[in-house]
C-alpha cells in the first residue's frame, strides 16, 4: 500500500507523524509531508496506526 | 436557395476572426466586436452532422486538451465521462480567475453558439441531463450573451441548460471546486481520491473551459479543433494592473514577437507565460518561438490558460513576482496548509531576493508545496516562483 492524504481535510495535528516517524515528517508550518513510496512490509504497523490516529480522516491507504 | 458565406477552410478552423481588445480590466464587449448570433453561427459554420459515438470518436482522436490551463487530454475526460453512466452534467466553465485572461469571456461574448456546440455534442455523448454555465456573477456582459444564446435555442434543445453564478476569485474556476458547486455544495476545490473520475461515484460531472467547448464544437462541426491557439496579451502599468489585454487567436507556426505585434504592443523583457500559475521567460528566449503547445513542451513551457504576460522594460522582476504571490496567497480556498501557509511564506522569499537576498529560500518553499494541496493552486506558485529565481535572480 502506499499513504495519501487529503490536504483539504488535515489539519495538521501532526498525530499522524507521532505515530509514524519513519514515514510521515512535518513541514515548517506542521503539515504532513509523505513520499508517496509503497510503504515496506515492516513498516505497515506504523502506517496503519497513522491512519487510525488522524482525527480528521485525511490519511488514507491507497491500494498497491 | 441561401447565400452561404464562402470561406477557405482554415477560416472555418478558427474560432475568432479579428483579436478583440479589452482596455483596462473590464469585461464588457469590445466596441465592434463581431458576434455570431444563432443564425450568423449557422451560415458560417454549418450545423453538426456527426451522431454521439462519431463524435467521441473524433475526441479520441485528437489531440485537444483542455485550455483552462491544465491541458488535460479531453478525449480522457470524455472517455471517463462515458463509462461513468448517464444522467451527468457537462460544465461551461467560464469562470476564468486569472486577472490576466479574457478569452474565454470573448468567447461567451461572441461565439455563444460554437461553445454551446460543443457542450450540446458532449452531452448527447455522455447522455447527460443537464448543462451547467458557469460564470461570474460579475461578468454581466457574457452572461447576457450566453442567455440570449440558450433563448434562441430554445425550441430546439432537448436537454436543460442552466446558468450557475460563480463567486468572484480565482479557486472558484477550479474543476474541483465547480464539480463541488454543481452538486449543490460550496465553490471550493475538493480532493478527489481518483484521479480518473474527479466526480466520484455516479453520473459524471464533465468540466471543461468555454475555449475547450468551443474546440470541441469545431470537432462537433467536422472542423480541425487544434490548428490555431488563443491567447491573451494582457500589457499592464504595474503588477496586475492590466491597462489592455488583447485577445488573439495564433495561426500556425505564428512566432510570439508576431503575436506581440499584432497586439501592439511593444517588446517586452521577459514573459510570464500562462498567468499567475505559469513560468517566467527571457523575451529573447522567448521570441522566436512557434506558439505551438507540442513545440513549446519541447522547451519545458506551457501557454496554460494562454495568457501572456507581459513585463515591460524598466520594472523589476522579483519585484513583480512578490507582488502576484501575494496575490495568489490571497486567493487560496484556504483549506490546505501548505497553501495556507506556504503561500505567504514564499511571497515573502520572493520579495527577499528582490532585496538582495539569495533565492535558497525561495527554492527550498517552492519545493514544498508541489502536490500538497487539493487543488494546483500552491504548485503553479511555486512554479511561477522558480522560473522568477531563474530568469531575475542573479
Amino acid at each position: 500500500m502506499r499513504l495519501a492524504i487529503d490536504p483539504a481535510a488535515c489539519d495538521g495535528l501532526g498525530m499522524c507523524a507521532h505515530q509514524a516517524p519513519d514515514l510521515i515528517a512535518l513541514d515548517p508550518w506542521g503539515y504532513p509531508v509523505i513520499s508517496g513510496d509503497e510503504v515496506d512490509g515492516s513498516q505497515a504497523d506504523q502506517a496503519t496506526r497513522a491512519i487510525r490516529a488522524c482525527p480528521r480522516k485525511a490519511l488514507y491507504a491507497l491500494p498497491g | 436557395m441561401s447565400t452561404v458565406d464562402v470561406r477557405c477552410s482554415t477560416d472555418l478552423d478558427r474560432l475568432l476572426v479579428r483579436p478583440l481588445v479589452y482596455p483596462g480590466a473590464g469585461c464588457v464587449v469590445p466596441l465592434g466586436a463581431d458576434a455570431e448570433d444563432l443564425s450568423l453561427h449557422r451560415s458560417r459554420r454549418g450545423v453538426p452532422m456527426l451522431t454521439p459515438e462519431e463524435f467521441a470518436g473524433a475526441v479520441s482522436g485528437s489531440e485537444l486538451t483542455g485550455r483552462g490551463g491544465a491541458h488535460v487530454p479531453a478525449a480522457w475526460k470524455l472517455t471517463a465521462a462515458r463509462e461513468s453512466g448517464p444522467g451527468g452534467t457537462v460544465v461551461i466553465n467560464g469562470a476564468e480567475g486569472e486577472p490576466g485572461s479574457a478569452k474565454d469571456q470573448a468567447l461567451l461574448q461572441t461565439r455563444p453558439h460554437l461553445v454551446l456546440e460543443g457542450a450540446l455534442a458532449s452531452a448527447e455523448a455522455i447522455q447527460a441531463h443537464e448543462i451547467v454555465v458557469w460564470v461570474h456573477e460579475s461578468a454581466t456582459a457574457s452572461r447576457a450573451r450566453i442567455a440570449d444564446a440558450i433563448r434562441e435555442r430554445r425550441d430546439e434543445l432537448d436537454v436543460r441548460v442552466r446558468m450557475l453564478l460563480a463567486p468572484e476569485g480565482y479557486v472558484g474556476g477550479e474543476a474541483s471546486a465547480v464539480i463541488n458547486a454543481v452538486r449543490g455544495g460550496p465553490a471550493l476545490p475538493q480532493h478527489s481520491r481518483d484521479r480518473a473520475r474527479p466526480w466520484g461515484d455516479g453520473p459524471a460531472v464533465l468540466v471543461h473551459n468555454a475555449e475547450t467547448h468551443a474546440r470541441l464544437g469545431l470537432l462537433a462541426l467536422g472542423r480541425n479543433p487544434v490548428s490555431t491557439s488563443l491567447l491573451t496579451i494582457a500589457e499592464s502599468s504595474a503588477p496586475l494592473e492590466f491597462t489592455r489585454r488583447t485577445v488573439l487567436e495564433s495561426e500556425a507556426g505564428m512566432r510570439f514577437t508576431e503575436a506581440i505585434s499584432a497586439a501592439g504592443a511593444p517588446s517586452p523583457q521577459a514573459v510570464l507565460l500562462g498567468g499567475m500559475g505559469g513560468t517566467w521567460v527571457r523575451w529573447s528566449d522567448l521570441a522566436d518561438l512557434p506558439i505551438d503547445p507540442w513545440e513549446l513542451r519541447a522547451h519545458g513551457l506551457s501557454l496554460g490558460a494562454g495568457i501572456v504576460h507581459l513585463l515591460p522594460h524598466g520594472r523589476d522582476g522579483l519585484a513583480e513576482s512578490a507582488a502576484i504571490l501575494d496575490r495568489v496567497a490571497a486567493e487560496s480556498a484556504r483549506q490546505c496548509g501548505p497553501c495556507i501557509f506556504g503561500l505567504p511564506a514564499l511571497a515573502d522569499a520572493v520579495r527577499r531576493t528582490a532585496r538582495g537576498r539569495d533565492g535558497g529560500e525561495t527554492l527550498r518553499i517552492s519545493g514544498l508545496l508541489a502536490g500538497r494541496g487539493a487543488c494546483r493552486h500552491p504548485d503553479g506558485a511555486a512554479r511561477m516562483a522558480m522560473s522568477a529565481q531563474e530568469v531575475f535572480g542573479s
